[in-house]
């Protein structure tokens, strides 16, 4: 008896530590407590409270500069020539290719990267599979969900075999008349939103999901799928243009088919880059959301310095508080920024807060509104059932209503 | 079974049904409450838990 209870009693006690863990790694990544650890972690007052010392001496004069609608349209169109080399909105941009239905006929493949399906796939795939995920071996996942009448790829090709888009283009059976353009960011793919988009379209809107250049089916991986065709070429060879043009070609196709009464736009990250420079160039977008990004230049700190790469020439244009008022210039346009003050990752603590009331009053001068609300229901960078509730308000309630 | 393997699988047990439920809520990934990592690290801990209460039990049954 006392040889068992020897052998038996330290593999007793070794699964009640284990239980333990079990229930201590719940609390340690739980949302809400995880937000508790953040604020009482050493130096959290400093990184999550306190206004950093070149947030408080920002020159907003010069970074705010536009007071009237003619100087917005005029740095709007230096814009436009900077990022697509012609002096007006290419209306008449179209995807190069449509591939109708892609949930009902793929076409061909190069190779499934990461077949497992959606709701396996963080578990079982490699990071590099992750960020490879295509329409094509996706789709057959999204095909029964509700509401959804077909996904249609649109696809061009930019420089010979190097620069490339592809965007899912989601139809609703019943159209409520609105359309998003989702613009997801970096080390991820929009399939990693396939929930949101699914619950989007069951709601009736109309969905152009995107990714950034070099992720998912934006690269020439499959050869023979995305960058076969002559590329489009001249003024479009260059990366500004891979950056900018799917948001107007989206749009662009999305008006050739129906009209919209709302056309709001949603990005994360670096999304929330490409959704800013988006808005300001086109003025289309009733309501723009950048999403857990988009800070003054002088501002970055640390990995957020890598979002300098997509704005590159666009900031001596306009800066990046002049893009934001581009971006809710007129009466029915809004922007609003939403920051996850304990974002573990980036763009995180106060420092908006020592600019906004100057971005909402110089916004609100031309006309447009302009808000910036802090998520502090998480530690992550994600869009969280918080900031949904009120993208959705705000998409469902245009341009006045307010949370 | 002893008093501590019972704590352990209950606890165990809560925390793989926490984990799960709330990874999935509002969408899993990027949208539920817990992050796929801490589910994963949740798994883990309460499949180790169920391992040593099994070799326990196992053990148990062997010299009794």
């Amino acid at each position: 008896m006392r040889r068992s209870s020897f052998l038996i009693r330290p593999f007793d006690y070794l699964g009640l530590l284990f239980g333990i863990a079990a229930i201590l790694a719940v609390l340690y990544y739980w949302d809400p407590t995880r937000v508790m650890i953040k604020r009482l972690a050493p130096g959290a007052e400093t990184r999550f409270e306190q206004m950093p010392k070149g947030a408080t001496d920002l020159a907003l004069a010069d970074l705010l500069t536009l007071n009237e609608a003619a100087a917005v349209d005029m740095r709007r169109r230096t814009l436009i020539n900077k990022v697509f080399g012609v002096s007006g909105l290419p209306l008449d941009l179209m995807p190069q290719r449509i591939i109708r239905d892609v949930e009902k006929t793929p076409g061909a493949v190069k190779k499934c990267l990461s077949p497992t399906g959606p709701s396996l796939v963080h578990l079982w795939s490699r990071m590099d599979t992750i960020i490879m995920r295509g329409i094509g071996c996706e789709a057959r996942f999204y095909r029964d969900w509700r509401n959804l009448a077909g996904i249609d790829e649109l696809t061009g090709h930019m420089q010979n075999r190097w620069r490339n888009y592809a965007i899912a283009y989601f139809r609703p059976v019943q159209a409520n008349g609105r359309l998003i353009l989702y613009q997801q960011g970096l080390a991820a793919t929009y399939h990693d939103q396939h929930r949101l988009i699914e619950a989007w379209v069951a709601e009736g809107y109309t969905v152009a999901a995107m990714n950034m250049p070099g992720y998912g089916d934006n690269t020439c991986y499959d050869l023979e799928r995305y960058c076969a065709d002559p590329p489009m070429g001249g003024i479009y060879d260059k990366e500004l243009v891979q950056n900018f043009a799917p948001p107007v070609i989206a749009l662009n196709h999305a008006m050739a088919q129906t009209s919209f009464e709302r056309i709001a736009m949603v990005g994360v990250s670096s999304g929330a880059w490409v959704t800013l420079v988006a808005a300001a160039l086109d003025p289309r977008i009733d309501l723009s959301v950048p999403v857990a990004g988009v800070l003054p230049l002088s501002l970055l700190q640390g990995k957020e310095e890598s979002a300098r790469g997509i704005v590159v020439g666009l900031t001596d244009i306009a800066s990046v508080l002049d893009l934001a008022v581009m971006g809710a210039d007129r009466p029915g346009r809004r922007q609003i920024q939403i920051f996850n003050r304990f974002d573990r990752c980036c763009f995180y603590g106060p420092r908006p807060e020592s600019y906004a009331g100057d971005l909402q009053r110089s916004a609100a001068v031309l006309g447009g509104r302009l808000d910036l609300l802090f998520d502090e229901s998480h530690a992550r960078h994600k869009i969280s059932d918080w900031a949904l509730r009120r993208i959705m308000a705000a998409i469902d309630g245009g341009a006045g209503r307010a949370e | 079974m002893s008093v501590p393997a019972r704590i352990a699988l209950v606890l165990a047990l809560a925390a793989l049904i926490a984990a799960v439920a709330l990874w999935w809520s509002g969408g899993a990934w990027q949208y539920g409450a817990l992050p796929t990592r801490g589910l994963v690290r949740a798994a883990a801990f309460a499949l180790g838990a169920f391992c040593c209460i099994g070799v326990s039990a196992w053990i148990r049954q062997r010299l009794s």
